[in-house]
């Protein structure tokens, strides 16, 4: 196709997106008297009022008015992810997503978000595929409209299949080059061996060549179905008028139920794993299971990763950092998840200075466990949490990702005031339970990375040329 | 060469109406300077603290040493401690970031703008009260030294290293360098840099957001504004890089699964105010999931995931670059289809409709970084203090509408076809 009759094409798709978007806004006259229907919810919020509905057919709405922000924010989140996928089809939910976006004849359907300057994306996680643009406030309805297109109605080929199998790879091989990344691929299988959380998402090299176009056809038609799904918008938007249009959007006549899912939490079968690997600084990692989000447990372990590690008031920060001054990349992370999640987290060191890193690591965790912290000690940490939870949750996207999680995860429309005062009533006892309940040494897992030098280094370059492991 | 301060001109003292905010300067005597602006897209404010100086004044003796002035600046000062500081950071959410460049050191953040004040005199307190005890640079050069030999286990960083390593030899120290220049770091040594720049005369303070004007400019004047000017203004030097010619192709050694690509170019006699072009151009060639970078390398071809041009205007002559990460196999015909991807720009260059796409596409990023109140300030601080002029959204939306596809097409004949150097870390 030439570029001029390309051109010319983009021109006619992004009329019949404006027309399509303005006979949806038209639609909504019309529809006012069955929307009225609807049990709504209203509730105001720090930052402007919110709607939440969920539509016959399913799929859950959710609005929030932020009547002073530039942009405006739009998602539709797919309950599906990693963990829904077995050992064969690791990362199909992830491929999936990459294809929803193949061009049709050269020409995105998504070119009307991009036309005005819009930012589109995806992202699959363990338990949710989410596709989200950002425009101008103006430019929402119709970049609604082609999102949903998109997510709707898929027009990948077997040819595009073949074409994105490779930027996943790709993509994978990014995730893998860094020596410890790779490492550590390989010994969260090891630790988790029959989980589907040690894929990563992502896949195996393997999985993801299995994949064939059925199966990729198949998984769409389980998983993406209107009560399936969610709906987020915010930002600088009316939000009675976007919830008229997203129910237009999204109703359908029957109400779909959702596939059931019953995730297992995954059981290690190693708790420590000592690698030489190549490189020059040692590389440890300490972690558990958590709580997931739907835990009564999910506000404390989010104190206790503030009182332990996360931060440069945090127990190991203090001790690591400031007393010692043995290094400053300390990276706790908290992967949680509907009914579990891990927590850990990845120190570079250097080599001399590891065992007494590990034994501080460990001596702050058994203070936690014990108790020998201070009520200031744990007030702090809350309002650092707390502050932490003002500065994340102010821009749409940001805002919107969080009303999804508590939708998703704990079938809540709480505000961000509502989860501050959930942190607020966090005690000293919540602390020590998370501690004992989950952090007991027999549940703790290390992994120690430390350089091979000299012929080891040699062998393991070896080993990786030939069996792409090291 | 010319003795210069960072002196506000006259035609920057106004304050620049905008239908979203209004910026006004506050030049104090011991010539520290202010700027404000009160807006409400976001419900916080963002402070951003500029030095100026940084990395471009390191001798070679001194590569990779200047910025343990700004770790010292968190190991303690006449009233808190190290642990009362970590606990004044972390109760602002952790959100003080500090760090420096080649042009000057940033001491930055993001509160509640009920917490101004505090934060405020939490930052003044850093700046001018500071220790510099022995006990605790010995831990901050510990710290430092530790993160560069981590960096050398990243490929990434490999990366960032043989681009500044065959782009600005002259700027340049390798890892080994800069942890013997670190270990022989004294007090007296970091003392002195800070007695050279850390003046009033030489910083800037740009705070923005949902904030109470009249109270900031208070808490700053009780605070930085009452400060003794007792430094010598810095001499301010354009810093260059010797001519030399650049390699075709250049390899190293790192990563495992991938190999990293950059393919750059020099921009000699390009002027930095001139960088609106590029930032239009860098849209044509890659937006969000689209243009034409992305879709010849991963669209049609599949070779790479990711692949972004940027540019670096810090010393001159400034650089024009693709990063590209793929697969062993396909380092040629990436570098192969990169490299003509950059010429067609000259045999078929953009016409206006890619062009209004590509300014479409920057104007929206644009408005999507006015939600952080931190980003402004900091394009606010980083226009001071370099001299140039602060505009409001408004006029950098219409500066951005200004982009001509003749500039385009003439910066494209100058710069695009030129032999581009190809950087491999694999």
């Amino acid at each position: 196709m030439s570029r001029y009759i390309k051109i010319t094409y983009r021109i006619i798709i992004t009329v019949v997106c404006m027309l399509a978007a303005a006979h949806f806004s038209s639609e909504l006259t019309a529809d006012d008297e069955k929307a009225s229907l609807h049990e709504e919810k209203l509730i105001e919020t720090e930052r402007g009022a919110m709607i939440y509905d969920e539509l016959p057919g399913g799929t859950r709405v959710l609005v929030l008015e932020i009547p002073s922000s530039p942009v405006a924010f739009g998602m539709i989140a797919v309950n599906v992810g990693g963990r829904y996928e077995s050992e064969q089809n690791a990362g199909i939910s992830h491929l999936l997503e990459h294809l929803m976006f193949r061009e049709v004849d050269g020409y995105s359907r998504l070119a009307p978000i991009r036309e005005t300057g819009g930012s589109v994306n995806a992202l699959t996680d363990m338990e949710l595929t989410t596709y989200y643009f950002t425009v101008l406030p103006q430019h929402f309805d119709r970049s609604m409209y082609s999102l949903t297109n998109l997510v709707n109605d898929p027009l990948f080929t077997a040819e595009d299949l073949e074409a994105e199998r490779e930027v996943v790879l790709e993509e994978l091989a990014q995730g893998m080059n860094d020596p410890r990344a790779l490492v550590l691929t390989q010994l969260v299988k090891e630790i988790f061996p029959d989980s589907p959380m040690n894929s990563f998402v992502i896949g195996t090299e393997e999985s993801i060549n299995a994949i064939n176009y059925d199966d990729i056809r198949t998984f769409y038609d389980t998983y993406y179905s209107p009560a399936n799904m969610t709906v987020v918008a915010a930002g600088s938007l009316d939000a009675q008028s976007t919830m008229k249009k997203l129910r237009t959007l999204f109703e359908r006549e029957t109400l779909q139920t959702a596939p059931s899912t019953q995730f297992e939490i995954p059981e290690p079968v190693l708790n420590t794993l000592i690698k030489k690997i190549p490189i020059k600084q040692s590389f440890y990692i300490y972690g558990f299971l958590t709580p997931g989000k739907n835990s009564d447990d999910f506000f404390a372990m989010e104190v206790f990763d503030i009182l332990f590690a996360s931060g440069v008031h945090s127990r190991l920060h203090r001790r690591i950092v400031s007393e010692k001054g043995y290094t400053e990349q300390i990276y706790p992370n908290w992967y949680a998840y509907s009914n579990t999640g891990i927590w850990a987290v990845f120190l570079s060191v250097d080599p001399d200075d590891m065992d007494d890193v590990s034994s501080l690591l460990r001596e702050e965790m058994h203070a936690l466990k014990t108790g020998k912290f201070s009520q200031s000690e744990l007030a702090a940490a809350k309002r650092a949490l707390v502050a932490r939870v003002k500065l994340n949750l102010d821009k749409p996207e940001d805002l919107a990702w969080f009303h999804l999680e508590n939708l998703t995860y704990r079938n809540t429309t709480m505000t961000v005031n509502e989860y501050i005062q959930a942190i607020d009533r966090v005690r000293v006892e919540d602390i020590m339970r998370i501690g004992r309940m989950y952090c007991s040494d027999d549940r703790t897992i290390t992994i120690e990375m430390k350089p091979a030098r000299g012929v080891e280094r040699l062998f393991l370059i070896l080993k990786y040329l030939t069996t792409k492991t090291i | 060469m010319k003795k210069w301060r960072v002196i506000i001109p006259l035609f920057l003292l106004i304050s620049v109406e905008t239908a979203w905010a209004q910026t006004s300067l506050h030049p104090f005597n011991n010539g520290f300077t202010l700027s404000v602006s009160h807006s409400e897209e976001s419900g916080l404010a963002g402070l951003s603290l500029l030095i100026y100086g940084g990395a471009q004044f390191e001798t070679s003796e001194q590569r990779g040493t200047y910025r343990l002035v700004l770790d010292m600046l968190l190991r303690g000062t006449q009233s808190r401690t190290v642990d009362d500081i970590s606990l004044s950071i972390s109760q602002f959410g952790d959100a003080i970031d500090t760090y420096i460049t080649s042009d000057y050191w940033a001491l930055e953040a993001t509160a509640s703008p009920e917490d101004m004040d505090l934060l405020i005199e939490l930052v003044h307190d850093l700046i001018r009260h500071s220790l510099f005890l022995d006990k605790e640079l010995d831990k901050a050069k510990k710290i430092a030294v530790q993160t560069i030999r981590t960096n050398q286990d990243s490929p990434l960083h490999m990366g960032i290293d043989f681009y500044r390593a065959v782009f600005y030899p002259d700027f340049h120290a390798s890892p080994e360098q800069m942890v013997d220049n670190i270990e022989m770091v004294e007090r007296e040594d970091v003392l002195s840099v800070y007695k050279r720049f850390f003046n009033p005369n030489n910083m800037v303070l740009a705070l923005s957001g949902n904030l109470n004007r009249d109270e900031v400019v208070r808490a700053v004047t009780a605070s930085f504004g009452k400060d003794t000017d007792e430094g010598l203004p810095v001499v301010r030097e354009i810093k260059r890089q010797q001519p030399g010619s650049l390699p075709a192709l250049e390899e190293r050694q790192g990563g495992i699964t991938q190999a990293g690509i950059i393919i750059g170019t020099r921009l000699e006699g390009f002027d930095r105010k001139d960088a609106l072009l590029i930032e239009v151009l860098n849209a044509l060639l890659d937006n969000s999931l689209g243009g034409r970078l992305f879709e010849e390398l991963r669209e049609k071809r599949s070779l790479v995931y990711s692949i972004s041009p940027y540019f670096s205007m810090r010393i001159q002559p400034y650089t024009w670059f693709i990063l590209a990460t793929t697969r062993k196999r396909n380092i040629n015909r990436v570098i192969r289809i990169t490299k003509r991807v950059m010429h067609d720009l000259v045999e078929t260059p953009p016409g206006e409709e890619e062009l209004r796409l590509a300014k479409n596409y920057v104007a929206t990023r644009l408005a999507a970084s006015y939600q952080s109140p931190l980003r402004r300030a900091h394009y606010e601080a980083e226009r001071l203090i370099r001299a140039e002029q602060v505009l409001s959204l408004d006029q950098r939306f219409k500066a951005i509408e200004n982009v001509k596809l003749e500039d385009i097409h003439t910066f494209i004949d100058h710069y695009a076809a030129a032999d581009w150097t190809a950087l491999i870390v694999r």
